[in-house]
């Protein structure tokens, strides 16, 4: 496992460049030991947890007659807890992922994309009433697979924080400015805690009611930000929340962008 | 030649090793044994927890130089070993006559692309990333096992001494 080494401070010196190009040297070997650092965490974590979830069901299935109901309930909740950290292990390995792999850019169909989401959602997020409505060609120079990633993350909220209410609804489309953006009428949030929500782990919501494991947002904004665009949220509590972001539209343009 | 052939006989009664677990986490090596006997896909497992240890039980030597010198159906390789990592121990098994041809899956935490590539290079049979997942860990070790016992039809295995020039019985 890399270790997270400190660095002497940045001394001032006649000609800063070289300063300048140690500190950047230093930056990047910083962020490389970051990267494997979660990465080794995350799955170094994976064989101990596997063990907790295991052996509590191997007690459940092969001494579950030797245990009384409360017992039985313990061995749940170590069950229960476990499969929690499993998603948040999930989380924490993709959104090293995300900032680890190559970015492969291509014309990519975004629209294509949130519908292929939203049949999934329909087959296996329950029986629910959600009008879905995705705007068509919605289209950007972006790496499919990545997208796919965060678009996941925003309609699985959306779908999730949309529950238990009548006439749920999302829609998915562009706005006249050019950015994207994911609109649902769902829990919202308190617009106090806007800054918090893109970082990891934060949730607003307690985690018993909506299940949300505090990685997804982290998730869509790395995912924005390795294209260098930009990612914000509006909302208001029991009012529905709307996600936003941006994308470079086409090759031309983002080749511009990365010379400049 | 008798005590071969009583060795034979023996052999069958003892019933051989199905599968070689090679794997130095013992949580995990238990999940493994009690996924495949629970379906009851196998039920003679040798576990050893490094790669020292597995090269020694493949070729007879060291602690088991006096074993059953049939070889397992199939190994069950873990990457991150001590002492001698994973697929050091696949390399001796590919270069070794006795072995080369020995199914061998990597069952392995890493999803890493190099250890892939690697492994593939290797000639492993094939390449599964342990779910973290308990259910899902307890599927993959069953179809593993269905398949490379039940279903694959095994490779003919050299026996471990040069074969001794036996003349055909005269009936």
């Amino acid at each position: 496992m890399a270790a997270l080494r400190s660095y002497p401070p940045l001394r001032s010196t006649s000609d800063g460049t070289d300063e300048l190009a140690r500190a950047q040297a230093e930056v990047i070997r910083l962020g490389k030991e970051l990267k494997s650092f979660t990465y080794s965490v995350s799955h170094d974590l994976g064989a101990p947890l596997r063990a907790v979830t295991g052996f509590a069901e191997a007690l459940q299935e092969e001494c579950g007659d030797q245990l009384d109901a409360t017992a039985l309930e313990y061995v749940n909740e170590v069950r229960k807890a476990g499969n929690r950290m499993r998603v948040m292990l999930g989380g924490l390995i993709t959104l090293a992922n995300v900032a680890d792999g190559p970015l492969r850019l291509q014309d990519t169909d975004l629209s294509q994309i949130a519908h292929e989401i939203t049949d999934r959602l329909r087959e296996t997020g329950g029986e629910r009433d959600v009008t879905v409505v995705i705007g068509d060609g919605l289209r950007a120079f972006a790496d499919p697979d990545l997208i796919r990633l965060a678009l996941v993350q925003l309609l699985e909220n959306a779908w999730r924080f949309t529950s238990g209410r009548a006439g749920a609804g999302i829609e998915f489309g562009r706005a006249l400015d050019g950015s994207f953006f994911l609109r649902d009428n769902g829990a919202g949030f308190d617009s106090r805690y806007k800054a918090k929500l893109f970082a990891p782990f934060q949730v607003l919501h307690g985690e018993e009611d909506l299940g949300g494991l505090g990685l997804g947002l982290a998730i869509v904004a790395r995912v924005v930000h390795r294209h260098g665009g930009q990612v914000w949220a509006q909302g208001e509590p029991g009012r529905g929340a709307t996600f936003s972001f941006t994308l470079p539209p086409g090759p031309r343009q983002h080749e511009r962008k990365l010379q400049s | 030649m008798i005590e071969d052939r009583t060795a034979d006989i023996l052999m069958i009664q003892e019933q051989p090793v199905e599968i070689l677990l090679v794997e130095d986490n013992p949580s995990d090596a238990k999940l493994t044994i009690r996924g495949l006997v629970k379906s009851k896909v196998a039920n003679q497992i040798e576990w050893v927890k490094d790669g020292q240890a597995a090269v020694d039980y493949l070729f007879c030597e060291g602690l088991y130089a006096d074993r059953d010198p049939a070889m397992p159906r199939i190994v069950l390789l873990d990457i991150k070993l001590p002492k001698m990592d994973g697929l050091e121990v696949l390399e001796r098994i590919r270069k070794d006559p006795r072995t080369s041809n020995l199914p061998v899956v990597l069952l392995t935490s890493s999803n890493q692309e190099r250890d892939i590539a690697r492994g593939y290079a290797l000639r492993a049979n094939s390449y599964i990333v342990k779910p973290v997942d308990f259910v899902q860990f307890a599927d993959a070790v069953k179809s593993v096992g269905m398949y490379w016992l039940l279903l694959n039809t095994p490779p003919v295995l050299q026996p471990r001494r040069a074969p001794a020039r036996i003349k055909p019985l005269a009936v």
